[in-house]
């Protein structure tokens, strides 16, 4: 039983359901941008969801739900391996889930998402809770679980290694200029 | 900084593929909190269990020397638990196991064999079925398998149904009419061997041949078929069971027997092949 005493399961589902509706797309952008694959982004955002169900009834603070959820996706994509096989195809008919195959990538923007993805992990995390986020520097260290100055040198480090590698190729007709930090 | 912000935001311009809807996903969570519970449940057990002989040991050994009728109840009756088969992973966990099923299936050739991912780029795919009472999933690692007289698959299915174990006999209607969507109806053979002590059910539905392990909430499917057909996964022959193979291949009668139903029994009741 929690501070705020045990609520019913409808009630919980009824609040976890309106949570997903309204952050769960964010929460999903987020975790593309931070590993760039549609599926394991969705991957991640049903964990991070799993786990906030699980955790639902144990959080009486409502207000900082969303930096806890930002929190666990960080943690899950942290802690994926990567495979290439790790692929969930639904079976429902007619079903156009996960149907990447009519989202074009080419181009600009995926040149600019590889150079993103090209970075290591933890440094692309950083530069996306920071600046896509907007996540505070002692918010990003508490997810994570680094000090502040870690945070601030992989932020520089980031920004500097994200300059060179958008200016390293052709991104297309706009600027670079325009969109390095 | 904005700059970043921007550079996000022309990312994720594209459109993006639809979301699972919300039902979807509590459903999915539910069911991953439901076997939360279980496990937590059977380690408590166990862990109860284990903390009554830790207690109950010292006393045992601190008394004099006991007479035969005082040694009887430890020796005749060890007092351990009742325990089921292992809990059948999570799907998150089925998927990420696959590539150690892989390569189990692929040690498991015999010489002369050789074996590579089954669909087209991976060895492994994890559907998730959708509108089942209980959220259940498929993950299925499948290898080709070839040597100079033909091709054929070995697979290995971890499927989640939320079922309990079969108590009786395993060649029972009702257990082949529970596994007749994932290896089709039995139409040959049924037998139950024992293999590390585990309770193998070992079937030929037409040309393949099936050994299968139950779970506690779901089992596992060694699948031997001596004939080798792409799975198109994009357009299945049944779209409600886009994981069956295609039952005519076009090819002539199989010509490899690389396992005996022993040795797939064997493979089905590897530790290796659960997460």
């Amino acid at each position: 039983v929690g501070r705020l005493g045990r609520r019913d399961t409808r009630t919980v589902e009824r609040e976890f359901v309106a949570f997903y509706q309204d952050r769960g797309a964010h929460l999903r952008n987020t975790a593309y941008l931070l590993c760039g694959d549609w599926h394991l982004a969705e991957d991640l955002t049903q964990i991070t969801f799993t786990k906030l169900y699980r955790s639902w009834e144990r959080i009486d603070r409502h207000d900082t739900l969303d930096q806890f959820a930002r929190k666990v996706l960080l943690r899950a994509f942290l802690d994926e391996r990567r495979r290439a096989w790790r692929r969930e195809y639904p079976t429902e008919p007619g079903s156009t889930e996960l149907d990447t195959a009519t989202h074009d990538t080419s181009g600009t923007d995926s040149d600019l998402h590889a150079a993103l993805v090209q970075l290591p992990k933890r440094r692309r995390a950083v530069l996306i809770l920071r600046f896509w986020a907007d996540m505070s520097v002692e918010q990003v260290a508490d997810a994570m679980q680094c000090s502040t100055g870690t945070v601030k040198s992989q932020t520089a480090r980031g920004l500097t290694q994200l300059r060179e590698l958008i200016n390293s190729k052709p991104i297309g007709t706009d600027s670079t200029e325009q969109r390095t930090p | 900084m904005n700059d970043i912000h921007d550079l996000c935001q022309r990312i994720l311009d594209k459109p993006a593929p639809p979301m699972r809807d919300s039902a979807h996903v509590l459903a999915i969570a539910r069911h991953a909190a439901r076997r939360r519970t279980r496990i937590t449940a059977t380690v408590g057990g166990l862990v109860a269990a284990a903390t009554i002989a830790i207690t109950t040991a010292p006393t045992l050994l601190s008394t004099r020397p006991p007479t035969p009728q005082a040694i009887a109840p430890s020796v005749s009756t060890p007092q351990t638990p009742s325990i089921g088969p292992p809990v059948a992973p999570a799907r998150e966990a089925a998927a990420a196991h696959g590539d150690r099923i892989a390569q189990r299936l692929t040690d498991a050739l015999p010489a002369g064999y050789s074996g590579r991912p089954g669909f087209d780029d991976r060895a492994t795919i994890t559907w998730l079925l959708i509108g089942q009472p209980s959220p259940a999933y498929v993950s299925r690692t499948r290898i080709h398998v070839a040597n100079h007289a033909g091709q054929g698959s070995l697979s290995a299915t971890l499927i989640g149904d939320d079922l309990p174990a079969p108590a009786g006999d395993l060649c029972a209607p009702a257990v082949a009419s529970r596994l007749a969507v994932y290896v089709g109806a039995d139409a040959g053979t049924c037998q139950v061997t024992t293999t590390l002590g585990v309770q193998i059910r070992v079937a030929t539905v037409g040309h393949t041949t099936a050994a299968t392990r139950f779970l506690t909430g779901g089992l596992l499917v060694v699948l031997w078929n001596p004939q080798w057909s792409k799975v198109d996964d994009s357009a299945p022959v049944d779209p409600n069971l886009p994981w069956r193979e295609p039952d005519d291949p076009g090819q002539p009668p199989p010509t490899l027997n690389p396992f005996t139903a022993a040795q797939l029994a064997e493979l089905a009741a590897d530790p290796w092949l659960l997460p």
